[in-house]
């Protein structure tokens, strides 16, 4: 779901993405970077988002990945879900 | 989900260019990492599990699976061969077999719309009959509607161009075009064949034709003789054509049947029931319980109509015929049990390869301990054995069609299949064959596997003993049940039968055929009686009901036989009389019975005088097997020929030396005796070796199957005491080089095979006591505990058993002890 928030915002190569989920998440989430790219295939076998070689801004041949269409409604929904449980949550912690 | 599936798919075939794409993308994240976050990873670990997230993974197992079972194959030559020698006898011995059997009850006649064709017979409260008579045949013909065609067929044998015995079949004209089949030469037989005073015609078979009259090119059109009348070739029926009840030498219109045995009355008699076998084909989309109903209506009416020649409550049974043999209750209890004699050479290869893979597994301990300690799941472990297991059972099941490919021409050969069968690897056969291929590799290889994985150890070697027991088991009952049938076929030969057929031959001039009546027939055999008893070397005849050695028999519920005869026929078959006296020629009232019948029926007190139904009993003599010779308990009562059976009568004669020469003199005398008859006359023991054909047969086929449990048990054990040599190697080194003594090492190693052989034996043996039951007419009198046989097959395994263990237990008593201690 991170990925895909992330990838809402435009296209972006691999290492782009990692360094994106690092600073949004005010480095709480220190994750292994590497696991990103098993996901990204996840997400490219899904059809959630393309790839395409292109050029970084440090002259490195990387790849690109772009939200399609079914990428953005996999988005909504899973956002809608997370918003559902999390209210949930909220109303429990508040409750109890 | 199509496009995922797609883009699955799309990964597997463009799979390097992904892989090669996906490191090009880490090595470039890794070095745009900066120093203050080095944490990427293992790069191996992750790139795997991007993979595995394209879902392909198990392919990459597969093959590597596949690829290691194949170099360990490769490394065990030895093992690899026998498996797949083990598999492919079990195979395909079993699938040569099922070919047949599909060939015979599962594969539609190959005719013209099978599924339509149905066989008629009546049926009353009282019994079954599966003929009519002609003209009540032709009744239901013309009045049912539910039957688009109705097939009247007649059995019999002619003599044609002057050779008797030639098997003929009178049909309804329609019935070879309607079963689809086409003329080779000339035309068949069409509706002018039925009219009446039409030219007699006759239609060759192929093969009569190739063989009778060397593929002569111009016989269609020719006069040849049936019964010595004129019949003119119209044609050749090509072998390719199969039809009910196999194919005859030729074929005739039933409605010629008078032009064949003149005087016959078949076409007109109402009394005679047995006459025709009636097949018919259901008009398109009549049901047959339909047909049942509608047919059952015109019995109703035809009784009304003919009640003196008609049964009362007849209905009539129709019955679907698209297979070419409907097995009755007595051929589905002998197939069964041929299936399971056929299924235990199944058993023999599969608890064989369960020894072999067992004795494998062992040997890989080590290798399964080292893997799971270095973190294989005992899951994967198993997939890898089952891997290797498959792979061995698809070699097995392909080296089985070959093996298959041979068998079922012996199989073929041996039962003398109907032509026309022709068995061959159907999709239904091949499926059998991978079927037995997946049940024995992996059932019988994969529970050695899991006792090898598991650490425990005890449990092992039990398995092993079931599997022994189970395998010796199996090939014993094959060769006793061989044994039992091969003494049967032996005994005859050389067991009493209680009469002499030596120097006897039977004539049947087949009187009833030819219409000839029953006051013309007591004649015509009075005078041939007269004139035979003169020919030189004639010592003695005699006329009876059931010639020996024939197919008739009138028998009741305690399977007590009853033959009519005159008073010569004891002399003629030198049945000896062994008290009272004998009956006039004709007398009545009277009746002689057989020692047995007289010990069973009067355990205590005297037969003689005493009443037997209707007659008194004036005589007694020898019990004298001469219809069931297969029959130990069979008693035979006789009484004089009743008038009205003289046309259904054969002739025994004895004669001083060998028959031969006086046969052709008492053909050609019966023949005179009356015109237009054509006499089948031939030595007894001609017919006796005719009614051993069948049993020499079922004993070779038996014998086939049980040859191939022996080799394979002895594959096995000959493998498992190898084995057990080399496992046990150093510890008989050691025992060697302390003294022990040679033979108490070889005691010591067959030992722990002897009891599960025993129980093994033990089990065979009452097996094959129990088919013995079933086979108890085709073992003429011998007991199915024959001990000959038992212990004999059992002598037999031993003695190949021992030879196959010999050369291990060699190898284990020449060990050096020095060698096989530095060897560890």
């Amino acid at each position: 779901m991170l990925v895909l928030r992330v990838l809402q915002a435009g296209t972006l190569h691999g290492y782009a993405i990692a360094q994106r989920i690092h600073v949004l998440s005010s480095d709480q989430l220190q994750v292994e970077e590497g696991s990103l790219y098993p996901a990204l295939q996840r997400i490219l076998l899904k059809g959630w988002a393309k790839a395409e070689w292109g050029t970084s801004e440090t002259n490195r041949r990387v790849r690109f990945y772009r939200l399609t269409p079914a990428g953005r409604k996999q988005l909504e929904t899973e956002m809608g879900d997370y918003e559902r449980v999390s209210a949930a949550i909220r109303t429990v912690l508040r409750s109890a | 989900m199509i496009g995922e599936l797609w883009r699955r798919l799309w990964y597997l075939v463009n799979r390097s260019r992904f892989e090669r794409e996906l490191r090009e993308e880490m090595r470039a994240h890794r070095e745009m990492q900066t120093a203050d976050n080095p944490r990427f990873g293992n790069e191996l670990r992750l790139r795997e599990e991007a993979a595995e997230a394209w879902g392909w993974g198990w392919l990459d197992r597969l093959r590597q699976d596949l690829r290691f079972g194949a170099r360990l194959l490769r490394r065990a030559p030895a093992f690899a061969v026998t498996a797949i020698a083990v598999l492919a006898l079990g195979i395909g011995v079993n699938l040569a077999a099922f070919q047949i059997f599909d060939a015979i009850a599962l594969t539609p006649l190959p005719v013209r719309a099978p599924e339509q064709l149905v066989n008629l017979s009546s049926r009353t409260r009282e019994g079954h009959w599966t003929s009519f008579s002609y003209p009540e045949f032709d009744f239901y013909r013309s009045r049912s509607t539910s039957l688009a065609a109705a097939f009247a067929l007649v059995r019999s044998s002619v003599d044609l161009d002057g050779l008797s015995g030639t098997d003929a079949r009178f049909v309804s004209a329609s019935y070879l075009v309607d079963l689809g089949a086409r003329p080779l030469a000339g035309r068949l037989f069409d509706a002018g064949d039925e009219r009446p005073g039409a030219d007699p015609v006759v239609l060759l078979d192929e093969n009569a034709w190739r063989r009778r009259f060397g593929a002569e090119a111009g016989i269609v059109g020719r006069t040849i003789g049936v019964n010595g009348h004129p019949f003119t070739v119209a044609g050749i029926v090509p072998s390719a054509f199969t039809a009910f009840h196999g194919r005859p030498a030729v074929w005739i219109p039933v409605t010629q049947y008078a032009a064949a045995f003149s005087g016959s009355a078949l076409l007109e008699d109402w009394s005679a029931k047995g006459a025709v076998s009636v097949y018919a084909r259901l008009r398109d989309g009549v049901t047959v319980a339909a047909a049942r109903s509608e047919l059952g209506t015109l019995a109703k009416d035809l009784h009304a109509a003919r009640p003196a020649e008609t049964p009362d409550g007849q209905w009539i049974e129709v019955r679907g015929e698209s297979t070419y043999q409907p097995l009755d209750e007595v051929n589905r209890v002998k197939l069964a049990l041929v299936t399971a004699l056929v299924l235990l050479v199944f058993v023999t290869a599969c608890m064989n390869l369960g020894v072999l893979v067992l004795a494998r597994m062992l040997g890989r301990h080590r290798e399964f301990g080292l893997r799971l300690s270095i973190g294989a799941s005992p899951g994967r472990i198993l997939r890898q054995v089952f891997t290797e297991q498959v792979m061995l059972g698809l070699l097995g099941s392909a080296a089985g069609c070959a093996v298959a490919a041979i068998a079922t021409r012996a199989f073929a050969a041996i039962t003398a299949l109907p032509d026309g069968i022709t068995p061959h690897l159907s999709w239904r056969s091949s499926a059998v064959a991978v079927t037995l291929a997946f049940l024995s590799t992996v059932l019988f290889g994969l529970t050695p596997a899991l006792q090898a994985v598991r650490p425990s150890v005890p449990g092992r070697l039990r398995i092993r003993s079931v599997l022994v027991a189970v395998q010796v088991a199996a090939a014993g009952v094959l060769l006793i049940v061989s044994g039992l049938l091969v003494r049967g076929v032996l005994h005859v030969g050389r067991a009493p039968l209680g009469f002499d057929y030596q120097h006897t031959m039977v004539a049947d001039p087949d009187l009833a055929a030819h219409g000839v009546k029953a006051a013309e027939a007591a004649a015509y055999w009075r005078r041939l009686d007269a004139r035979v008893r003169q020919v030189p070397g004639v010592v003695d005849a005699a006329l009876t009901t059931l010639p020996p050695f024939g197919n008739r028999v009138a028998i009741d519920a305690e399977r007590t036989i009853f033959y009519h005869v005159t008073p010569a026929y004891f002399s003629t078959l030198r049945i000896p009389l062994l008290r009272g006296r004998l009956f006039r020629d004709g007398e009545t009232g009277v009746t002689i019975v057989s020692e047995a019948l007289a010990q069973r029926r009067w355990p205590a007190g005297d037969a003689l005088g005493q009443k037997y139904g209707e007659a008194v009993v004036i005589g007694i003599v020898g019990s004298a097997r001469t219809v069931r010779v297969g029959e130990e308990a069979s008693s035979e009562c006789y009484q004089s020929i009743e008038p009205e059976e003289m046309p259904r009568i054969v002739m025994v004669v004895r004669t001083a030396d060998l028959p031969a020469s006086a046969a052709g003199t008492i053909a050609a005398i019966a023949r005179a005796e009356w015109t237009g008859l054509t006499p089948e006359v031939r030595p007894l023991s001609d017919a006796l070796q005719d009614k051993l054909e069948g049993p020499r047969r079922a004993a070779l086929l038996i014998s086939g199957l049980g040859a191939t449990a022996l080799a394979l048990a002895v594959i096995g054990l000959g493998g498992l005491v190898a084995f057990t040599v080399s496992q046990r190697t150093r510890e008989l080194g050691i025992r060697l080089a302390l003294g022990a003594h040679p033979r108490h090492v070889v005691i010591d190693l067959v030992r722990q095979f002897s009891l599960p052989i025993l129980c093994g034996a033990i089990g065979g043996s009452v097996l094959a006591a129990g088919a013995g039951t079933i086979l108890s007419s085709e073992l003429f009198g011998v007991s199915r505990f024959d001990p000959v046989a038992h212990v004999g097959a059992m002598l037999l395994f031993a003695a190949v058993g021992a030879l196959a263990a010999a050369p291990s237990l060699r190898r284990a008593l020449r060990l050096d002890p020095v060698t096989t201690l530095r060897h560890e």
